[in-house]
């Protein structure tokens, strides 16, 4: 990753300040105005809620377990971020749920500050920098899982994994030791806020050695970095250990082999999940090839790794590497590219010089695009920017306030994608009933546990298109007993009139789509 | 290509052995023909792979199988009327591709249901070779040709409308549309006389095949008129060419119009939908233009070539591709996909392998040195120049993979018994049971077809049933045009599959909508029925079957394999139709 380094002219550093703070400030604006659409957390959260909850009713120590959809999970998921919530609403006294919709989004901008600093210290021209900064702040996986409820740890989580990879990469090209501090307080802080940003923090120290120029100083700087990260980590390590073993530290890091596959990143519909032409997607694929072409094969290698090793998290943490890519591809392939075919006779409107324009106004429609259509799409059934509508919110209120307290809902929305299906995660939450088919938080039982919970959400989904017969079948394979079926909106599959003409059914509420059914004979 | 030619007195003689030089060869193998060799070849793998795992006619048909079927019967004379859906239908639709597909049947002496399935694959690679020649036409290169061509038959999107059996129509027309584009390029670029009758031969063809494929061509000839051909001498050739063309088209038009007057014409025309639908393609959430089931690679580098031709102020692909987009036809994803297909070829060959290339070089020019410095063996010294190409190599390779990988995956989902492009055996069953059953269906029953597909016009069960089954489909919309119904099918076929999610009473009040019905001030009883039977094909979800199996008002007669047949109990037997 070998790069000329300019010693930038204080000019220059006052327009890089003021494009800088201009993206932040225009991301920061995106974030916002997707947050505020709406008055609830966008898309997943209701773990997390619990876990943040918990913590503060027991007086900001670690419980040993958190209590959410009737388990007792371990308490082993990294608790900065938690802790980060927990304090700002000791603070300030406003409610958690607020602070879940704001406080993604002050994370998610303020990494712009250490993806700054990585640009800078990556790139070689103030234009590859802030191309790079454009990425970061409007490529749709800079947006999707970082702004919503569950963004309260990803972005907290990737705050600290961009502050690690920017220590890192001047503790491995500069070898100065003055970075071997920082790279570990970063690294620890990124794992203590979500094990996938720890692990990216690991993974990057691992990619950025194996392409620096390697020496016993380095080494020796390496082994120094890791060993006080591991002693930063220790403490909290060693009483989860402690408590429930090294099993759901398994299961978190090596749990995602079950169920994805490595690269399986380039074999989606679109990774970036853009509603549309998927540009970031494909421009993202193409900057791997460029990376190689420009002698920046450590980026490409860095990037692989990530998709090697890190296959559910890949989408969002291979970003950061990307973004360098991607800021090199789009200023040789668009800026310097398109600028090539500038007329040599000078007439015509711009006088030649409208390649040039042309070129900026691509990068310009490569940002807006994603960026708007995903806004403008945000509603859509499937987006990670959707939020629970209202109506869901109501009826899961509803629940609450008119089943008995012992009852047990399951809860149908017909999707296939837990990680999108933000009624599933908080239902357990705002209804307060437990929901058997929910996903979240069953990763800390064990590896074995996320498999066969994924089995059991998808395959009760699947009976949205189903007789009724399919949940009762279900729940016998299941061993779950149940009283309640709730239906979202979008289930407009058999199902629905399958329960509404069942004898063993009673339709108890019926508003704005939402139909919910009480079991006469509950069996198990 | 130009072919090296010896003086007389250089020629070598008869006993002279010819060398052939590496250069002859490589001459040889990328000449024109030899290209679209390749490219037949490799369209012929795919798309045959394809059809001949399905044993029907991919997506619709129909109508055009019943108007070839009928000009076989009346011994290749075009008959007045045809008789499609229970309904007489004047018989003025363009009949050139029934003529080929009739032709070839005969000729290959293939079922007329086998000429559905193979003519299209025949056109198909007609038309990948007429893209390359066109296209290597307008970019000025053999390669970018080459890759244009390969990247329009990589198109998941494109391949279903290349095989469908309604192919044999708009895919025929789509290659003389090309054809008479190809000579209107060159009529325009030289304003040379010799180009005028092939492009009004051409575009007389064309219009003789497939309407919309001649709106396609009308408004690429505009707009080449316009960015490469102002001045009055191109305006007058235009003129003679509309005059030419319809000298040649009125062979065919004249009779047509002395038999059945203007008015199926007319029909057909008020009931298009040119400007209804703008940029549908591009606006609809989770579709993607070209149909890569993975990273749409295509459709990015067709952006990458988008902003190249603005760049270059090389409008003509650039509007081409909006103009596509913008005028709304039936196979309006194929005219579109052609324009992206080139734009993508410009964006790859002048955009990303340029960078390629470049940077890698640049890579690569210290081992040169090196190597001249301390080595004297020239072959290393030669492979290692060509190391420089690796890249961007790699990087074509890599595009080509992933995008047949793509297409296969894609052209898989045809042989699922649920696909909504494909007449599964066991939706046929469910009609071959109609036909040895019709004690139990009257033969004045009238269907409503439910089926997955996202649309009519690639819908093949309401395209087939009406040739399969003796009965009339209610949700067939084909053919409706000519007789001025267009609207009302089209409205019929959206409104009851709007019914899927819904439960009975939705049938109910769609079915007095359409009759102009009040049902809050019409008794329920007074409602003329405008079906008997409902026919479901395999792969439909909703609420609707349900709610189906619990109506008294209707009665399940058959269920197998995925095809639910049911009949009305409410209704008198025969329907107001």
């Amino acid at each position: 990753m070998s790069k000329t380094v300019m010693p930038p002219s204080p000019t220059n550093i006052t327009r890089n300040t003021i494009a800088v703070l201009l993206v932040m400030l225009l991301g920061g604006v995106l974030r916002l105005m997707l947050v505020t659409r709406v008055d609830f957390p966008l898309n997943d959260g209701g773990f997390f809620y619990a876990s943040i909850d918990q913590l503060l009713q027991n007086g900001f120590r670690l419980p040993a377990t958190v209590t959410y959809n009737a388990l007792n999970i371990p308490y082993a998921h990294p608790p900065l971020a938690f802790y980060l919530v927990a304090g700002l609403q000791a603070l300030s006294g406003l409610e958690t749920l607020t602070l879940m919709r704001f406080v993604p989004v002050l994370m998610s901008s303020l990494t712009l500050i250490p993806a700054f600093l990585l640009m800078r210290a990556a790139l070689t021209s103030a234009r590859q920098i802030w191309l790079g900064m454009l990425v970061m702040a409007f490529a749709p996986n800079a947006l999707n899982g970082f702004i919503g409820g569950g963004g309260v740890v990803a972005a907290t989580g990737q705050f600290f994994g961009m502050w690690a990879a920017f220590c890192l990469y001047q503790l491995t090209r500069t070898q100065r030791r003055v970075y071997i501090v920082p790279s570990a307080l970063a690294i620890a802080a990124a794992y203590l806020s979500q094990t996938q940003w720890g692990a990216f923090s690991v993974v990057t120290f691992l990619a950025l050695y194996i392409s620096s120029e390697r020496s016993i100083k380095l080494t020796l700087s390496t082994l120094a970095t890791a060993a006080l990260a591991l002693g930063l980590l220790a403490p909290w390590l060693y009483s989860v250990v402690q408590l429930h073993g090294v099993e759901p530290f398994v299961s978190v890091l090596f749990g995602a082999w079950t169920l994805h596959r490595p690269f399986g990143m380039l074999f989606q519909t679109s990774f970036t999940q853009e509603p549309l032409l998927a540009v970031f997607a494909g421009l993202s694929f193409l900057s791997l090839f460029v990376g190689v072409a420009l002698d920046r094969a450590g980026l490409v290698v860095w990037t692989l790794l990530l998709m090697l090793l890190l296959p559910d998290a890949a989408a969002s943490v291979s970003l950061v590497p990307l973004a360098l890519c991607v800021a090199l591809t789009l200023d040789y392939l668009l800026l310097m590219g398109l600028s090539s075919f500038r007329q040599r006779e000078r007439r015509g409107w711009l006088r030649g010089d409208w390649a040039v324009v042309a070129g900026y106004l691509s990068v310009a429609m490569l940002f807006l695009f994603p960026a708007l259509s995903s806004y403008a799409n945000s509603d859509l059934i499937g987006s990670p920017l959707r939020a629970v509508p209202a109506v869901e919110l109501a009826a899961m209120r509803w629940v609450e306030r008119e089943t008995p307290p012992e009852s047990v809902v399951l809860v149908v929305t017909g999707r296939r994608a837990p990680t999108t299906d933000a009624v599933s995660d908080w239902f357990p939450i705002v209804a307060q009933r437990p929901s058997p088919s929910t996903i979240q938080g069953t990763v800390w039982f064990g590896e074995n546990d996320v498999a066969a919970q994924l089995e059991r959400y998808t395959t009760l989904q699947a009976c949205a298109n189903q007789r009724v017969i399919c949940i009762e079948q279900w729940a016998l394979n299941n061993n779950a007993s149940f009283t309640h079926v709730y239906l979202s909106p979008e289930v407009t599959g058999i199902l629905k009139p399958s329960l509404t003409t069942t004898a063993d059914f009673e339709q108890v509420y019926d508003r704005n789509g939402v139909l919910i059914f009480a079991r006469r004979s509950a069996t198990g | 290509m130009t072919t090296e030619t010896h003086p007389p007195d250089a020629r070598p003689s008869a006993t002279e052995a010819v060398r052939i030089t590496p250069q002859d060869l490589l001459r040889f193998f990328t000449h024109h023909y030899m290209l679209i060799l390749y490219l037949a070849l490799l369209t012929g793998a795919v798309y045959y792979g394809t059809l001949r795992l399905v044993n029907f006619p991919i997506a619709n048909g129909g109508y055009y199988y019943q108007l070839t079927q009928e000009l076989i019967d009346n011994n290749f004379m075009i008959p007045p009327l045809s008789y499609y859906n229970e309904q007489s239908i004047p018989y003025a639709h363009p009949p050139l591709g029934f003529y080929i597909t009739a032709g070839a049947a005969r000729l290959f002496n293939w079922t007329l249901i086998d000429a559905f399935r193979w003519v299209p694959l025949w056109v198909s690679i007609l038309i990948i070779g007429r893209v390359y020649r066109l296209a290597a036409l307008m970019t000025r290169s053999k390669g970018m040709g080459f890759m244009a061509a390969l990247i329009f038959m990589l198109m998941p999107n494109n391949i279903i409308w290349l095989i469908s059996g309604g192919s044999v129509v708009h895919g025929s027309g789509l290659l003389l549309a090309l054809w008479a584009i190809y000579y209107g390029h060159w009529l325009i670029t030289t304003r040379e006389e010799r180009y005028l009758l092939p492009t009004a031969l051409f575009l007389a063809l064309t219009a003789a095949t497939h309407a919309d494929s001649l709106l396609f061509a009308l408004y690429t000839l505009l707009l080449l008129l316009l960015i490469f051909g102002r001045s009055g001498y191109t305006v007058l050739h235009m003129l003679l060419l509309a005059v030419l063309t319809s000298v040649l088209l009125s062979v065919w038009l004249a009779p047509m119009l002395w038999i059945h007057g203007v008015t199926p014409f007319v029909n057909v025309i008020s009931a298009a939908e040119w400007l209804s639908h703008p940029f549908e393609a591009i606006r609809t959430p989770n579709f993607t233009l070209t149909g890569e089931p993975f990273v749409p690679l295509i459709g990015f580098f067709g952006l990458l070539g988008f902003f190249v031709t603005v760049a270059k102020r090389e409008w003509f692909l650039a509007l081409w591709l909006v103009l596509s987009l913008a005028i709304y036809t039936q196979i309006t994803v194929s005219y579109a996909l052609l324009a992206v297909a080139l734009l993508a070829a410009i964006g790859m060959n002048q955009l990303v392998v340029p960078l390629l290339q470049a940077a890698s070089r640049q890579h690569f020019e210290h081992g040169f040195m090196m190597i001249e410095l301390y080595s004297q063996q020239q072959w290393l010294l030669r492979a290692n120049r060509q190391l420089y190409r690796l890249p961007w190599v790699i990087f074509i390779a890599v595009f080509v993979g992933y995008s047949l990988y793509g297409i296969t995956i894609s052209t898989a989902r045809f042989l699922d018994i649920e696909s909504p492009l494909r007449l599964s055996a066991e939706n046929r069953q469910g009609i071959d049971w109609l036909i040895n059953n019709p004690e139990l269906v009257p033969s004045s029953s009238v269907f409503l077809v439910l089926t997955p597909a996202v649309n009519w016009q690639t819908d093949p069960s309401t395209s087939w049933f009406p040739i399969l089954a003796p009965y009339r489909s209610l949700s067939t919309v084909q053919g409706n045009g000519w007789l001025g119904n267009y609207r009302e099918a089209k409205a019929s076929y959206q409104v009851f599959h709007g019914c899927l999610l819904a439960d009975t009473t939705c049938l109910r009040q769609e079915e007095a909508a359409l009759q102009g019905i009040n049902l809050r001030l019409t008794p329920d009883a007074l409602v003329p029925p405008l079906y008997t039977h409902i026919y479901i094909v395999p792969g439909v979800r909703g609420a609707l079957l349900e709610f189906l199996l619990q109506s008294d008002n209707h009665e399940r007669i058959y269920n197998e394999l995925g095809v639910q047949i049911f009949a009305r109990r409410d209704i008198a037997p025969t329907p107001s139709s």
